[in-house]
């Protein structure tokens, strides 16, 4: 049992910190997702007290960047104070891009490239433009660069009604273009293959949400995130997360009729993460850099892993990512205190333990504070959120090791080692 | 002609180029000798063998010319000696309009006033776009209007709508817009500017036609015809006398001469334009306005190189209420990162959201662009309580008028900021000596007391404490000059100049009310002899209840000589505060303001509480005791010696309380009317109003002794 994994280098999550999670299109309309990146950064510094000069690079996960803040790390840095040395780059694992933020800080420690990397991720799903078809779009490209008036009207006469059509481009993102399922479909059939009953995914989401009120009326959610001013306008403070209800039993859940499979399915809003927005983000550093400027260690990252599986079933991605991470550190489902796995949907969870059979989380080890049944999932924060959350709940708990892991759309799966200093570790 | 040359020829290939670069000056201005070496430099360049054209630039980096020489203008009083002034120029200009060869402007940076014109005489006329360059005519802000032959130049250039617009506001124009109004040629990037100067001239003198004829004015032209034109110009007089109640006679005239413009006789238009040109000159208006902008100027000079507030500073504005917004604007505006911190989490919400409605306003009027106003919002970074200050690099403190809340909030920036850090107070009536015992550097702490609403005025007081250190001082003035304020420098008092000045100001204002006048006749009194805004709409603007507080606090200084209005602690009682409360002496109808229906209840109210009734009050009485009464306590507060220079004395006046420019200031008013005259009214005032119209010992003496504030000048 090596700290780091064949004795690697650690990375240290010092400070961290989201906005509330928001449903899309309510209460942060207006606010891009890099405000929000923007004010997480922000704040992240603040409480850190760390000069910006001196970090080595930002890494933010975004899976849907807005088309005005191409590379929207950079954008987020720069707006946040960050001066203009200090490099910055966005990643994309879709689900897992937060998670891919940390490991990019990781790796470049590893390295010995970077000393101090702020990681964080950031998704306004509510700023998913609306396209025009691309045969619309062709048409008018030719027609604005068309010589004379005449040659130009006649070129649009040709457009069509119908490709004038705006396509909202939310429902693509999240269709995987290999297996063209969309990410509801592919949890359609893990509830199929695994037999797992609408009754069964019900009882899951309402417990979920449950851990969610209770965690909130207990003020973890108040200890991770921040409040936030909604720009343009700055008129709203938004400190809650509002997807979180008490009122979700499961036999009002069972009220809901499915989403994706009207007919046979079994997936409903109730049942599966919300669409949402926020950002979240880490201060992480090297073991260096800890020692030299004291940095306050919340918990280690001893390494994180990535795998490929199928696409039609990318719900299952944890179970094939979990037993990596634990047999490169030789450890057993019962060393690890705590788990998060992110809850894309209920039955995707549920299949997932399935899989793992003895080697699966208990229940009350595994996501606590409740997950994105009732936080919702803003694709590239989530990854930052489930790992604070699990390094702060370590440190609540006084417990050694807890792995995060999530599903990523497109058939992968990601895994993250956490270790408490705090907790016997062989720092 | 004596020295270096103001006026260089270089000639390269069959172009001569021009340069104007007047040494020993940072910006180049036209004088009567560089005008004249121009003139000789413009002739030789024409007639040197194989020049075709002529390119006339600036030689200096500050840009193409920022005008004629306004030292010049402050010396000239006489009639006559104005008019061949302008004369001489409009004939250099001429004569580069008529040159043999065709002249083209080519216009980086400032291009103002006389320089302007300048390039309006040219054939060409062609600009760089870049920020900097800035083209107007503001003559009429000094008082006077263009005299080198602007207002027929750009009249019949624009058309008559556009020239009004420039003329009468002293707008400036940046590039773009210069281009669209059809005052430039051309516009081209900076580094391509001398190249298509060139170009152009060369174009010309093969027989090429104007660039940009086209756009000049566009259908308004039409409104240069006859009756049509006629229209125009008088509803711009209307206008004007409405605004200026007839104070600044520049404006009209510059109307006559934009009129004249479209007349057949051109030549009449340019005798017209000098003979305005002497007339104004004679005027004492003209001279206050000249002499109000080159105090300005001296004013923001006077931190010299120190420096003040720039990108790389972090500004620490502790509490976010109106006043507290409006100053972490004014630094977001210069590209300060600005920590805004507010005790309870809901103002620092207002105020974040006040700021970021001002933005968007400005964004909206195209006075900054969106991309700017986003990257200024950035750097403000709001929090609740004194947390993450310690990157501060400076501190202005804006918190409730409580000197232990404010002694608190001192320790605690001392305890966290930088030594480095300055200090500032904004509080209207604390002593900052007294704030400053908080502290066990007191050097470090200084008054930087600025005037609401913030982004419209400019006057901010450094207000310096006994144990202030004059580094900080430096460092005061320099912060408001950098933040586009003129600063001046005040002896820590009572409410400092401004406010002990205004407050009796007000109060007399107050009581004309309860004495039986009707609102209106107060402020148009006021208003008639050239303040902006009457006293009586000030209150309301700032508050009834801020300016009770004032007064409170002003109370000891004023002990025995106070009326002691009722009428705002009444209306303050029934939360009738002013315009932030919707009703207060003036009730918002729409656009328009009326006086508040229940006031006249508030005002028997007072009277029943002071038991007096209405009076009859002069009209003459009603312009005299507010007026009055505020060159006396100016007379009172200069004796103090609270600025030390009597022209620094009325600048301030100006800027911070609306003191009619026209006038040129309370203590230049008091010289014009004469000491003892001042003191003679007042006396007849005391009598009949009671005590607190009683001159002051030293207007008493200056009134024995004939000695005027400002030194006398040479006799006209």
């Amino acid at each position: 049992m090596t700290a780091g994994g064949e004795g690697q280098a650690r990375l240290a999550l010092c400070e961290g910190v989201r906005t509330p999670f928001v449903r899309s299109f309510g209460k942060f309309l207006g606010a891009t997702a890099d405000d929000l990146a923007r004010a997480v950064l922000v704040e992240v510094i603040d409480r850190s007290g760390i000069d910006p000069g001196r970090l080595d690079e930002v890494i933010l996960g975004c899976a849907g960047q807005p088309v005005r803040a191409m590379n929207i790390a950079r954008v987020a840095a720069l707006r946040a104070g960050v001066p203009n040395h200090v490099p910055a780059v966005t990643v994309h694992r879709n689900c897992a891009s937060g998670i891919e933020a940390i490991a990019g800080a990781l790796r470049r420690v590893r390295a010995g490239e970077a000393e101090l990397v702020l990681a964080g991720g950031t998704e306004s799903m509510s700023d998913a433009p609306f396209q025009l078809t691309p045969e619309a779009g062709r048409k008018l490209v030719r027609a604005f660069g068309a010589k004379g008036l005449l040659a130009r009207l006649s070129l649009l006469r040709k457009l069509r009604v119908k490709e004038l059509f705006p396509r909202e481009t939310l429902r693509a993102a999240l269709t995987d273009p290999i297996s063209g399922l969309l990410m509801g479909d592919t949890a359609e059939v893990l509830a199929r293959e695994y037999d797992i009953s609408r009754e069964a995914q019900d009882a899951y989401a309402a417990e979920s949400q449950r851990r969610a009120v209770e965690a909130r009326e207990r003020g973890v959610f108040a200890e991770e995130s921040m409040p936030f001013l909604v720009p343009p306008a700055f008129r709203k403070v938004v400190d809650q997360d509002d997807g979180v209800r008490s009122d979700s039993t499961p036999e009002r859940l069972a009220r809901l009729r499915p989403v994706f499979d009207r007919r046979f399915g079994t997936v409903t809003v109730g049942n599966a993460c919300q669409i949402t927005d926020g950002a979240a983000a880490l201060l992480t550093a090297s073991p260096r850099a800890v020692e030299r400027d004291g940095l306050p260690v919340v918990a280690w990252v001893n390494d994180v892993v990535t795998v490929g599986c199928d696409p039609r079933r990318m719900g299952l991605g944890p179970a094939v990512a979990i037993p990596k991470l634990l047999a490169k550190h030789r450890l057993e489902p019962g060393d690890v205190a705590v788990w998060e796995i992110n809850e894309a949907f209920a039955v995707q969870v549920l299949a997932c333990l399935k899989e793992l059979g003895d080697a699966a989380p208990p229940r009350d080890r595994l996501n606590v504070h409740g997950g994105a049944i009732g936080l919702g999932h803003p694709v590239g924060a989530t990854g930052i959120r489930i790992v604070w959350t699990l390094a702060l709940e370590l440190r609540r708990r006084g417990a050694r090791y807890g792995v995060a892991s999530l599903c990523v759309g497109g058939g992968q799966g990601a895994a993250v080692l956490l270790e408490n200093p705090a907790a016997g570790g062989d720092a | 002609m004596s020295g270096p040359a103001a006026v260089r020829i270089e000639i390269d290939d069959g172009v001569a180029r021009v340069v104007l670069d007047v040494p020993d000056a940072s910006m180049n201005v036209l004088s009567v000798a560089v005008l004249e070496e121009l003139d000789e430099a413009v002739a030789s360049a024409a007639a040197h063998p194989g020049v075709r054209a002529i390119v006339l630039c600036g030689g200096k980096e500050s840009g193409f010319c920022a005008g004629a020489d306004v030292d010049g203008i402050a010396d000239c009083r006489d009639r006559e000696e104005g008019r061949r002034a302008a004369a001489f120029g409009q004939e250099v200009f001429g004569r580069i309009e008529r040159a043999s060869v065709p002249v083209v402007a080519a216009v980086h940076g400032p291009c103002l006033g006389g320089g302007l014109e300048m390039a309006l005489a040219c054939r060409g006329l062609i600009a760089s776009h870049e920020p900097k360059t800035r083209l107007g005519l503001p003559e009429v802000l000094l008082g006077i209007v263009p005299g080198f032959g602007g207002t027929q130049r750009l009249s019949r250039r624009v058309g008559v709508a556009k020239a009004l617009d420039l003329i009468l506001t002293g707008r400036m124009l940046s590039a773009k817009r210069a281009l669209s109004a059809g005052v430039v040629d051309d516009i081209v990037c900076p580094f391509k500017l001398d190249e298509e100067a060139r170009r152009y001239a060369l174009e010309l003198a093969g027989g090429g036609t104007r660039r940009n004829e086209k756009r000049r004015g566009g259908w308004m032209r039409w409104l240069d015809r006859g009756p049509l034109r006629s229209f125009v110009l008088a509803k711009a007089r209307r206008d004007v006398e409405r605004r200026t109640r007839g104070v600044f006679p520049a404006p009209l005239r510059a109307i006559e001469l934009i009129d004249r413009a479209f007349e057949p006789d051109r030549f009449g238009g340019y005798r017209a334009e000098a003979e305005a040109v002497g007339e104004l000159l004679e005027l004492d208006v003209t001279h206050h306005l000249v002499d109000l902008f080159r105090r300005r100027e001296a004013l923001r000079k006077a931190a010299g190189d120190t420096a003040g507030v720039g990108a790389g500073d972090v500004a620490l504005v502790v509490g976010a209420g109106v006043m507290g917004a409006a100053i972490a604007r004014a630094f977001l505006k210069k590209g300060v990162e600005v920590r805004l911190v507010d005790v309870s989490a809901e103002s620092l919400r207002k105020g974040v959201e006040g700021i970021a409605a001002a933005s968007a306003r400005d964004v909206r009027r195209g006075r900054i662009g969106r991309h700017e106003a986003g990257r200024a919002l950035d750097g403000l970074r709001p929090g609740v309580g004194l947390e993450a200050i310690a990157r501060s690099t400076l501190a202005v403190e804006v918190v409730v008028e409580r000197e232990d809340v404010k002694a608190d909030v001192f320790r605690r920036l001392r305890e966290a900021l930088p030594k480095s850090a300055p200090l500032f107070t904004n509080t209207s009536s604390i002593p900052i000596t007294r704030i400053a015992e908080s502290v066990e550097d007191p050097g470090r702490v200084v008054g930087l007391h600025f005037f609401n609403p913030v982004d419209r005025m400019p006057l901010v007081e450094v207000v310096v404490g006994e144990r202030s250190d004059e580094a900080t001082v430096r460092r005061a003035v320099a912060v408001a000059r950098d933040l586009g304020k003129v600063p001046v420098v005040v002896k820590d008092s009572p409410g400092f100049l401004v406010n002990r000045v205004l407050a009796p100001y007000l109060a007399e204002a107050l009581l004309l009310l309860e004495d039986g006048v009707a609102p209106a006749d107060v402020d148009d009194a006021m208003r008639d002899l050239g303040f902006p805004m009457g006293p009586l709409r000030v209150l309301d603007t700032v508050g009834l209840d801020v300016a009770g507080h004032v007064a409170e606090s002003l109370a000891p200084l004023f002990e025995g000589r106070s009326g002691d209005p009722r009428i705002g602690g009444v209306l303050v009682e029934k939360g009738e505060l002013g315009e932030k409360s919707g009703r207060g002496l003036f009730l918002k109808k729409g656009r328009r303001r009326v006086p508040s229906p229940s006031l006249d209840a508030r005002l028997e109210e007072a009277r029943r509480r002071r038991g007096r009734g209405t009076v009859r009050v002069e009209p003459a009485e009603v312009r005299d005791r507010p007026f009055l009464l505020m060159l006396a306590e100016s007379a009172r507060a200069f004796a103090e010696r609270l600025v030390d220079d009597p022209r620094d004395f009325d600048a301030a006046m100006v800027f911070g309380t609306g003191f009619p420019p026209n006038l040129g200031g309370p203590l230049r008013e008091i010289d014009r009317r004469g000491a003892a005259a001042v003191v003679e009214r007042l006396r007849e005032l005391s009598a009949r109003y009671g005590p607190r119209f009683a001159p002051g010992d030293d207007l008493v003496d200056r009134a024995d002794s004939g000695e005027p504030f400002h030194p006398r000048e040479p006799a006209s």
